[in-house]
């Protein structure tokens, strides 16, 4: 960690006292909860994107109406060939709207979640969104990437975070993904590792190369001068910095075993066999005695988009849930067995976030499907996490003037609570969230 | 004026296409700039079609993947026509994942090769009626009535316009002018026995719409793009043209600046300045928005061969794996091709989304850097004919003496020999002579491919 770098961001002015008094509508929002007693020793961080726009409104459903607030019926009237029926929803009901007081129940594909839920571990977090909603992908996942919804992409939220408290010489970040999410992209140059699997992780193995030593010899002798500043400038260095960090770090990521009766081998759908990678470089770095430090993940489930064939208990969402749910039991299941392989509390401090760029039409389209909407729903996963219901869910009945839910929490809300409730200390989101200070919420 | 020098024609050969072969060097060095330029960008179109079986097979979509590999690594007149067709793909990104079907990909490849040197208007007319566009992004099911938003708003936000206006301080339209421009284009459907759109009159939304309300370039009309014999609607209330006459507040046409600067971006650097973007578009702007005169324009400007647009940006797989093989003479059915670039992180027909690839630095993501690393030793093992085949005797100088020699030589081949720093080079021949028995034929062709291949994993091997 860089500490005169935090210092010297923190400046004098800001103090965590900013920070700790909720106001009213916070407290009517969200309510009050202990402190957690004592932060993570060695707080990890898995934000799993949900990419194209899950519907929230299908994620987390009213299942009645209560006084004023009619949301079933609204609901009901909003869809059809994709509303979710009271019988589909029986076996998932999680609880009260905080403030409206209906029962809530989630997508039946997602029992597994509810199971967790029922233990206390997660977190649902309503109406989430930004403000002047764009109802671009791209637009609005840069917006989610960079925590600023006004400017124009210049950086990530949490590249900022890694550039305050990491060099670059630190690798400590793993998107397990082709390319880089922009959420880490920064301005000091920190190095993140993008790879879909840690079995790519070798250098190439060919008998061009009799004697492979010399090979790999040569190999770090060309990437050490390409990285250096006095031989090389401009790209030319970047890409030579980014290779010289990746040489180095080869035989420690080679060394990471997926093979260890993980829960997610029996689970289908890419979002198990990319948390199967975060896992296992958790469980590597828990039971082996050479640690890789990896405790900033980021993965991703594409498919949202379901402007066609959405469907109810089948159809699109459903197959997507259908993944996602088992996976986020197995990935939980899988920290507990690694809690009893290390003999310590691994999994208290791994916090899994799942977010999406927005949610959907509260009517209905054409197809059998949504338009891209607003305000959505969050989940907070993990045995750090004070399970509950935050935040209530939008008037269904009085969508904005494009039919979309008007959201109450501002998504920098949650990234806040993430920073000071979960990485540092309060207040610490200040200097990297456009905005600030944000109130957090206290699902951690 | 730009000095026509052989530093220029390769930088050149490896934007406009995908780089050279030696002997292209010297014929082009010889043409001069401006011929050099108009051979490149004066192509007919041409209508050459890959195959594809009306099947979801992902096998029958690798020939398809092979057919046009192959023409990116051998077109010498077509090489810009061929980047081209893979800049288009990019642009109006369209997954078989989605599409299900090899002959709707290869009929929008076709598209993309026939009119990806044409005029604007027709080229997002074709895309718009495009069997594996309307299926892509739910065309064929937006009709009357029944709206659905995803192609109206890609339209503008991806494919015409763009979110911000070119400086980022506006934005380009509001969700009404998406459902404006939704209820425009409604009417598409695809013949499913033929797979290619159509437009059917009874499914469009023929009331009047008003789209940029209160804007000076507002229109009202039915906004429809086609009547019902496969004809254009004339350009004043057709919607393709009337995204063109949208402005930014000052006046500057938004359309020519977006794709402006999305071509130099992709040719050339990131971020240029409008004015340069104003200066290629001149030709564009006067002459019905023909994407040759663009290109012409561009490949023209003495920027194109400033400092500033070398060693500016990362090949795409594309770029990296057919310029290598160019450079070095190397030969391939390309049966393999399509695994190989699928492992760099470049699968044609499935792009990552909408959005396309995202180019440049994130080629190089630690996973596909270390695909790139085992492709450029693949390049040089050369010994797999659906991939590559390479001779080291072509390459090695007749009368080499040195590992100097053949070093040297190698990294001309790839282009990159002015820009290699001395402790790469050094490190690359220490390689080479690190070895005691250079009686063996078999010893110096495996140490040259041993060379060739730790060349291709050089950072300037992957940057131009």
């Amino acid at each position: 960690m860089n500490i005169s770098r935090r210092r010297l961001l923190q400046g004098g002015a800001v103090t965590g006292a900013t920070m700790a008094i909720p106001g009213p509508l916070q407290r009517a929002l969200f309510g009050s909860r202990p402190a957690r007693a004592a932060g993570p020793t060695n707080p990890c961080l898995v934000m799993v994107q949900l990419e194209g726009g899950m519907d929230g409104l299908n994620t987390v459903v009213p299942v009645d109406d209560v006084g004023i607030h009619l949301q079933r019926t609204a609901y009901e009237n909003a869809r059809s060939s994709i509303e979710l029926s009271l019988a589909d929803l029986a076996g998932t009901h999680i609880g009260t709207d905080p403030v409206k007081g209906n029962t809530l129940a989630l997508h039946p594909a997602l029992a597994d979640v509810k199971t967790l839920f029922d233990l206390g571990k997660v977190a649902v977090i309503q109406g989430v969104a930004y403000p002047n909603q764009n109802l671009s992908h791209f637009r609005s996942e840069d917006i989610w990437f960079s925590a600023e919804p006004v400017l124009p992409f210049s950086d990530g939220w949490f590249g900022r975070y890694l550039d305050s408290y990491y060099s670059s010489s630190d690798l400590v970040t793993v998107d397990v993904d082709s390319t880089l999410s922009k959420m880490f992209l920064c301005q000091l140059g920190c190095n993140v590792l993008a790879m879909k699997k840690l079995s790519q992780f070798e250098l190439p193995d060919d008998d061009l190369h009799p004697d492979p030593v010399a090979k790999k010899t040569a190999l770090e002798t060309i990437y050490g001068v390409e990285a250096d500043p006095g031989a090389t400038t401009g790209l030319q260095n970047t890409v030579g910095v980014s290779g010289d960090v990746l040489i180095g770090k080869i035989d420690e990521y080679a060394a990471i075993s997926t093979n260890w009766g993980s829960n997610l081998e029996s689970v289908g759908g890419s979002i198990a066999k990319r948390l199967l990678e975060v896992s296992s470089i958790i469980r590597h770095d828990a039971v082996s005695g050479t640690p890789v430090g990896a405790k900033y993940f980021h993965v991703r489930q594409g498919g949202y988009d379901t402007h066609t064939n959405e469907g109810a208990t089948t159809g699109r969402l459903a197959n997507l849930f259908d993944d996602l749910g088992p996976a986020l039991k197995a990935f939980y299941d899988d920290l507990q067995d690694v809690n009893t392989e290390a003999g310590s509390n691994v999994s208290d401090d791994v916090l899994v976030v799942l977010f999406s760029e927005f949610g959907r039409r509260v009517a209905e389209n054409g197809g059998g499907g949504t338009d891209h909407g607003s305000a959505s729903v969050m989940f907070a996963i993990g045995d750090c996490v004070n399970g509950g219901i935050y935040g209530e869910m939008p008037d269904i009945a009085s969508p904005d003037s494009k039919g979309n839910l008007v959201h109450h929490t501002d998504f920098r809300q949650v990234y806040a609570s993430i920073i000071d409730n979960w990485l540092q200390s309060p207040g610490d989101h200040l200097p990297l969230l456009p905005g600030a200070p944000w109130p957090t919420i206290p699902f951690l | 004026m730009v000095v026509w020098d052989e530093e220029n024609v390769v930088h050149l050969l490896k934007r406009a296409g995908f780089g050279p072969k030696p002997s292209d060097t010297k014929k082009f060095l010889k043409r001069g700039h401006a011929l050099s330029v108009e051979i490149l960008v004066g192509q007919k179109p041409s209508k050459a079609k890959g195959p594809g079986k009306a099947v979801n097979d992902k096998a029958e979509l690798r020939k398809l993947t092979g057919w046009w590999a192959k023409r990116m690594e051998k077109q010498n007149t077509r090489r810009l026509q061929e980047k081209m067709v893979l800049f288009w793909h990019d642009h109006f990104s369209t997954q078989f994942s989605v599409v299900k079907n090899v002959r709707r990909m290869s009929y929008q490849n076709r598209t993309f090769r026939q009119f990806g040197l044409g005029d604007m208007r027709t080229l997002l007319w074709e895309v718009t009626r495009d069997a594996a566009m309307l299926d892509f992004l739910d065309g064929d099911k937006n009709k009357k009535n029944s709206l659905n938003e995803n192609y109206g708003r890609e339209l503008l936000e991806l494919f015409v316009l763009g979110v911000f206006s070119f400086d980022g301080s506006e934005e380009n339209y509001t969700q009404d002018d998406v459902i404006a421009t939704t209820r425009a284009t409604t009417g598409f459907r695809i013949d499913r026995n033929k797979d290619v759109g159509y437009f059917d009159p009874g499914r469009f939304d023929d009331g009047a719409k008003t789209i940029f309300a209160g804007k000076p370039f507002e229109a009202t009309g039915n906004l429809g793009v086609e009547d019902g014999n496969g004809a254009l609607l004339p350009p004043a209330t057709n919607i393709l043209d009337v995204l063109f006459t949208h402005t930014d507040s000052s006046g500057n046409l938004t359309m020519p600046r977006f794709i402006g600067k999305k071509l130099w971006e992709y040719f050339a650097y990131p971020n240029p300045s409008a004015t340069l973007i104003d200066e290629i578009t001149v030709n564009f702007r006067a002459n019905g928005y023909v994407i040759s005169d663009l290109l012409r324009d561009m490949l023209l400007h003495e920027e194109f061969y400033s400092a500033a647009a070398k060693a500016s940006t990362v090949k795409n797989p594309c770029e990296f794996l057919f310029g290598s093989m160019r450079a070095l003479e190397a030969k391939s059915k390309h049966t393999n091709t399509a695994i190989a670039l699928e492992d760099m992180g470049m699968e044609l027909f499935e792009p990552p989304s909408v959005n396309g690839w995202s180019n440049g630095l994130p080629w190089l993501s630690s996973g596909q850097m270390l695909a790139r690393f085992e492709v450029g030793q693949a390049i040089a093992a050369g010994r797999d004919k659906n991939l590559v085949l390479l001779k080291p005797s072509k390459i090695i100088p007749k009368n080499a003496t040195t590992a100097d020699e053949i070093v040297d030589e190698i990294l001309h081949r790839l282009g990159v020999a002015n820009i290699t720093p001395a402790g790469t080079r050094t490190a690359l021949i220490d390689y080479f002579e690190g070895e005691t028995d250079f009686e063996s034929e078999t010893v110096i062709e495996t140490k040259v491919r041993g060379v060739i291949a730790l060349a291709l994993q050089i950072p300037e091997a992957h940057i131009h």
